[in-house]
């Protein structure tokens, strides 16, 4: 299998095990920030949207610093798995979950204020449940935000360059994605491997996008 | 057997005290001006609020103590809003379904209570194409179908119009008895509430003005029927004192109390 082909599977495991997690840990913190009257939700807030803002090579730099044994969580880890956790896919997808949390919890948040509680009052007092609450009222009723959600971690995660590059390097099959593959055929003056691999990320990224756009516009009419 | 209530709830620019106790069956009413408390009073009931605090027992089951506040869905209660509060992602049918699931031991059956309520022809249609008038109505018939022990309603018949009016309160009415359902209805009309109601609390500002037989108190606070009560008749400048009960007031669109100037003599 060719370097490009692996870098296209490693990339696509990356996006989907990042989206993953996110869906499954992104609903209770946007749940908290939508609805909790707390003085520190501002805070919280601010730190999930930080990665829209931050250079990633700043978040990168800090994140290779944890990940090292000489500090704590990198100690923690190595103690534990006996590996490091920079340059590894690992460190990569803690990395991801980091950098595209944004990307998920933002559109989930907006979902979950938009509900607001009068139908979760009038469910609670007919007898439902939390989990039947969630399952019968919540989730039908922003499955829209959660396919945004997912879309959105999943496309942003494909196109991750500058996190990946200081936290993981360019181990093939271990940490080389196709950002980085890219950079690499461009570095090396290999145009039309750049431009094939270039027009793959721009096409897919489009079509996701436009896909979720109309799909949300017919729920719209 | 009762609804016993001892509690203090306090915002920043409100607060609802009040001690007293509703029989645990027939209709209870709750009146009083906009902003008295009585929404907030049957939130307090039904555990939607969590600024309460006091004790409120049901049948013996205490609700809320010191050291105990059982949420709402473990106090099988029933809550018609103001707004109907559909869900508006499902059709009505599925609407009053998962109401009806909820009941444990299931004994009303949605094509009689949808027949009662005229809503059998509207549950194949979504929930939020209603009318609001045939929403309030599917939110009463899913309420009942989850087989509440205590029926809270709040100004329940408020978007509908007058003949639909009669016909639920007639329903309700005889709903309440049949199966000996207790319900606290809240209402800013004194026909209504003389109507529906055995027994009716007069709030003001929070606390508890009076507490008795509806017709009785009605009749008393003067808030029955289309006129209002003489209060003052001032022979020296020709003028004569009326004072209005709030509903009367919205509908003349007037202050609380005026004076009728009597410019014949």
């Amino acid at each position: 299998m060719s370097a490009d082909f692996i870098a296209l599977f490693l990339t696509l495991k990356l996006a989907a095990l990042t989206t993953l997690i996110l869906l499954s840990i992104g609903p209770f913190i946007a749940w908290w920030l939508a609805k909790s009257h707390s003085k520190l939700r501002p805070f919280f807030e601010a730190l999930v949207a930080l990665p829209l803002i931050l250079p990633p090579t700043v978040l990168g730099f800090y994140l290779l610093l944890a990940f090292s044994p000489n500090y704590l969580p990198g100690e923690i880890w190595q103690s534990l798995t006996g590996t490091t956790l920079a340059f590894s896919f690992s460190g990569l997808l803690i990395g991801s979950i980091l950098y595209s949390l944004p990307f998920v919890v933002q559109p989930l948040q907006a979902g979950f204020v938009t509900l607001g509680n009068k139908e979760l009052e009038a469910a609670t007092t007919l007898g439902l449940s939390k989990w039947q609450r969630c399952r019968y009222i919540i989730l039908p009723m922003t499955k829209r935000s959660f396919l945004l959600a997912g879309v959105m971690g999943f496309a942003h995660t494909l196109g991750e360059f500058g996190v990946v590059l200081m936290i993981g390097g360019n181990i093939p099959g271990e940490t080389q994605v196709l950002a980085i593959s890219l950079f690499e055929h461009v570095e090396a003056l290999e145009y039309q491997q750049a431009h094939q691999m270039a027009a793959g990320l721009l096409i897919s990224s489009l079509v996701m996008l436009l896909i979720i756009y109309t799909f949300l516009q017919q729920k719209d009419h | 057997m009762s609804l016993q209530l001892d509690i203090a709830h306090h915002l920043k620019h409100f607060s609802l005290t009040l001690k007293c106790q509703f029989p645990a069956t027939g209709i209870s009413g709750v009146f009083g001006h906009s902003g008295s408390g009585k929404t907030t009073l049957l939130r307090c009931i039904a555990g939607l609020d969590s600024h309460v605090s006091g004790t409120i027992n049901f049948h013996g089951q205490s609700w809320l103590s010191k050291t105990k506040n059982m949420l709402t869905e473990q106090r099988n209660i029933g809550v018609i809003f103001q707004d109907s509060r559909l869900f508006p992602h499902l059709t009505v049918l599925q609407n009053l379904t998962l109401a009806q699931q909820q009941a444990k031991k299931p004994q009303l059956t949605i094509k009689k209570l949808s027949e009662d309520f005229i809503i059998d022809d509207l549950l194949e249609k979504p929930a939020n194409q209603l009318s609001a008038g045939q929403q309030q109505r599917v939110a009463i018939v899913r309420s009942l179908l989850a087989q509440p022990q205590l029926l809270l309603l709040d100004e329940p018949l408020s978007a509908l119009h007058h003949s639909a009016k009669e016909t639920l309160m007639s329903h309700l009415k005889k709903l309440s008895d049949q199966l000996n359902l207790p319900m606290i209805y809240v209402s800013h009309s004194p026909n209504e509430l003389a109507f529906m109601c055995d027994n009716l609390l007069l709030l003001d500002n929070g606390k508890m003005v009076a507490f008795g037989q509806a017709s009785t108190l009605l009749a008393q606070q003067g808030l029955l029927g289309q006129q209002g009560v003489i209060s003052h008749i001032d022979l020296a400048n020709n003028s004569v004192t009326i004072e209005l009960s709030p509903q009367q007031c919205s509908n003349l669109q007037l202050q609380q109390n005026i004076i009728l100037k009597n410019n014949n003599h």
